[in-house]
């Protein structure tokens, strides 16, 4: 019984951080002109999530009252809804995770500092982090 | 009386010859002038202003020899603007009509380039490749080649590169420092990189330990702390019979962890590209593209970029 709890609960996150099957998504891998409304920074090509969505939520209602902290540019949660919009929930969320974990100083090392809004900033945008997997197909061959 | 009406009708006169003083006043810009223009603010560094120079001069003087050296400038420009993309369209166009010439070669050589100057090092080599195979009797081959080089430099290819440099003809002023790079591209194999895989197995084994390797120690306790507080958070949940909430935690967990481990691969990629680039920076690159394409088959040298 317990098994059987805990595997419904296991299916409805799942579902809840993937979105729903088809929809907007699946019309849109048929025919990829198919604009809709909801075309802004919280749903890229998955359509709905719960990450884009919670990230919305903190960037409209929490991030204002807490204060602009994040050391980077894109901001932390700019940069998660670019990098969920981009790779997806999954992808997105690691490459979220990724960024909290490395917006420290040590980042310095590696990735430029810019002068943007009276404060130095480390330029650490979502191509800096998946350059090595990631390259857009960039094919002009005549 | 007589005298009265003489004056006027002197001063009548006079105004009727003279040339009108605000006759608007009129200039004539011949070819050379408007050409010479548009490089000079091309030379100040506005670049999208030049464009407009030079298609002013390609629509005025559509017959002038210079037309396609002028598209090549304005191709030039967007590069330098770094708008890639219309620079590759002006390149594509003028080295479609003018593809037997030199001056289609040099197009393609600067399509190689923009993407060279964009990092897309293999759409970079394409183009460079096609250069060398298509104009073998002119400097274009070496210049390209040259650029293959740095190219594979790029891409930490550092055998191919030293090997390349060394395809570059002895005639070539590029020759003295393809052999300098042929030696000293070896030295790229000697950096201390850091492996992407062993710092993921590492973050794998305990949370953290990826970033340790790749010398990032505050990072590395930071995934450790956060992973550690999750994970005990999830199975104390399962311990106490929350299930519903362990389930959550879990999903939770399982980002921080996956998550971990990427930015432990991701640390080592970037710290052996910075590595990387520190030793390309210190490497010299002695390409200069002239603008001006001869009829001797040499690159011009009235204006040159150093790429």
């Amino acid at each position: 019984m317990r098994s059987l709890r805990l595997a419904v609960v296991f299916l409805f996150v799942a579902l809840l951080v993937t979105g729903p099957p088809g929809g907007v998504s699946q019309a849109r891998a048929q025919n990829p002109d198919i604009q809709t409304p909801s075309d802004d920074d919280r749903t890229g090509d998955t359509g709905f999530n719960l990450g884009t969505w919670l990230v919305g939520i903190y960037r409209d209602n929490i991030s204002p009252v807490d204060g602009d902290r994040c050391p980077s540019i894109p901001s932390c949660s700019s940069y998660s809804l670019q990098a969920m919009k981009k790779h997806g929930f999954f992808i997105g969320w690691m490459m979220t995770v990724d960024r909290l974990i490395h917006e420290g100083e040590e980042e310095t090392r590696v990735s430029p500092v810019v002068y943007s809004d009276g404060q130095w900033k480390i330029f650490d945008p979502v191509e800096n982090n998946d350059y090595w997997w990631h390259s857009p197909d960039r094919n002009h061959h005549d | 009386m007589t005298k009265r009406l003489c004056l006027p009708a002197l001063l009548l006169l006079i105004l009727f010859f003279l040339p009108a003083a605000s006759h608007s006043a009129r200039i004539t810009i011949d070819s050379d002038d408007q050409f010479r223009f548009a490089e000079e603010t091309m030379e100040k560094g506005e670049y999208l202003r030049a464009v407009t120079e030079f298609e002013r001069f390609i629509h005025f003087f559509p017959d002038d020899e210079r037309v396609p050296r002028a598209r090549l400038l304005i191709g030039m420009c967007y590069m330098k603007a770094r708008d890639f993309e219309s620079a590759r369209k002006v390149f594509h166009a003028l080295h479609k009509a003018y593809e037997q010439d030199l001056i289609g070669g040099k197009a393609l050589l600067l399509m190689g380039e923009s993407y060279y100057r964009q990092g897309v090092y293999k759409e970079a080599e394409y183009y460079y490749r096609q250069v060398a195979e298509t104009y073998p009797q002119t400097e274009l081959k070496n210049s390209a080649v040259y650029r293959l080089g740095w190219c594979r430099m790029q891409t930490r290819q550092w055998r191919d590169a030293s090997d390349t440099f060394k395809d570059v003809a002895s005639g070539s002023p590029l020759y003295p420092s393809s052999q300098d790079l042929a030696q000293r591209s070896l030295d790229g194999e000697t950096l201390p990189y850091k492996n992407p895989v062993t710092a993921g197995v590492l973050a794998g084994l305990l949370p953290g330990l990826g970033h340790v390797y790749t010398n990032r120690y505050k990072d590395g306790a930071v995934a450790f702390l956060l992973n550690g507080l999750f994970i005990w958070a999830t199975v104390e949940s399962f311990n106490n019979d929350n299930d519903v909430l362990g389930a959550i935690l879990v999903f939770t967990t399982v980002g921080w962890y996956t998550g971990n481990i990427y930015s432990a691969v991701n640390s080592a990629h970037k710290h052996n590209r910075k590595l990387k680039d520190n030793f390309l920076q210190g490497l010299p690159d002695s390409l200069n593209l002239g603008l001006l394409a001869t009829r001797q088959g040499h690159l011009g040298l009235t204006v040159s970029f150093k790429f």
